[in-house]
């Protein structure tokens, strides 16, 4: 039930056998959520923590005009609402973008969890730090970059996340995504999004087929995007101790 | 809800083949308006010449909608 999330962190965390044990055999169900619904919508006050097992979802909060504003994307092994019991309700949305498959676990549950597993505890708190982190280098990255560099950006972190749960294929990915979810993400009008894939595509850059991208020369997008993985505090930093 | 497409002009044709779904004419429009300014904060333009985006709005039956452009002109002042 646990995989993606695992296999995220073990480069960083060693977890032992126990506690492997003790989230393989929670209470952990599995839900099957169409595409384009809510998993917990803004408001709610969630019993369970959801985490994506399989499909894309995102983080999403609406404008006035009925606008979403897409705040993150969520793939397998990301944990959607760990905190949030402590500060009540959710202040935005957890929606699929294509079918997802997500693990619920009962927050009591959790909490027993994490109070006898102490490194379960730090590799979720984690979690929820490299969350933030991504949350700013996006503020950043819509705030402060043109167009191309943005697209570039989402297209080197989604690389990047995707190779840590295991889920891309040499230097590409499925990327079941529209226009209009890349323009929501990015601040960027759906139009002006399909003219920039074709100008990052005649750069070669990117090259996309269908619904999958491939990244020809991934050290050119990354220094076009101005990308630098540290954000995603996937490896431990070479000075940092081995925790847990 | 309705399918609009938005060609864009500045030089080449750029086509939209995949289109934005939208209430009306009026929020595609409303759209239409928005695209020319962004294109150009975010691309900029040539110096010397007037460089014009223009953008063409059709409904999913080819119908033209709307158009607009937007024309930058730059001109260096230093000799």
């Amino acid at each position: 039930m646990f995989g993606s999330f695992i296999r995220k962190f073990e480069p960083r965390f060693s977890l032992s056998d126990a506690d492997r044990d003790a989230l393989e055999q929670a209470n952990v169900h599995g839900r099957f959520v169409g595409p384009r619904t809510d998993i917990v919508s803004e408001g709610d006050v969630p019993d369970h923590l959801h985490i994506i097992r399989s499909g894309l979802a995102c983080r999403c909060k609406f404008l006035p005009d009925g606008t979403r504003v897409i705040l993150a994307f969520l793939i397998p092994g990301d944990v959607c609402d760990l905190n949030v019991p402590i500060i009540g309700a959710l202040d935005h949305s957890i929606a699929t973008l294509t079918l997802c498959e997500v693990a619920r676990v009962p927050h009591d549950v959790l909490g027993r969890l994490t109070a006898s597993y102490p490194s379960l505890d730090h590799v979720l708190r984690c979690a929820a730090l490299v969350d933030e982190a991504i949350l700013r280098e996006w503020l950043l990255v819509v705030g402060h970059r043109p167009a191309d560099r943005r697209l570039a950006h989402v297209f080197c972190e989604l690389l990047v996340r995707f190779q840590s749960v295991g889920l891309a294929t040499g230097n590409g990915y499925e990327l079941p995504l529209t226009q209009v979810d890349l323009s929501d993400a990015l601040g960027l009008s759906p139009v002006h999004v399909n003219r920039t894939l074709g100008s990052l595509k005649r750069r070669r850059l990117i090259a996309l087929d269908g619904k999958r991208v491939a990244i020809p020369d991934v050290e050119a997008l990354k220094d076009f995007a101005m990308f630098d993985p540290a954000y995603l505090h996937l490896a431990p930093e070479a000075n940092a101790p081995r925790v847990a | 809800m309705p399918r609009y497409f938005f060609d864009i002009y500045d030089g080449h044709t750029e086509r939209d083949d995949v289109g934005t779904e939208f209430a009306g004419p009026r929020e595609a429009v409303l759209h239409a308006k928005r695209i020319l300014p962004e294109i150009a904060i975010h691309e900029g333009w040539a110096d010397g010449h007037c460089q014009a985006f223009t953008v063409l709005v059709t409904d999913d039956e080819g119908h033209p909608v709307y158009s607009a452009a937007l024309c930058c002109i730059g001109t260096w002042l230093l000799r």
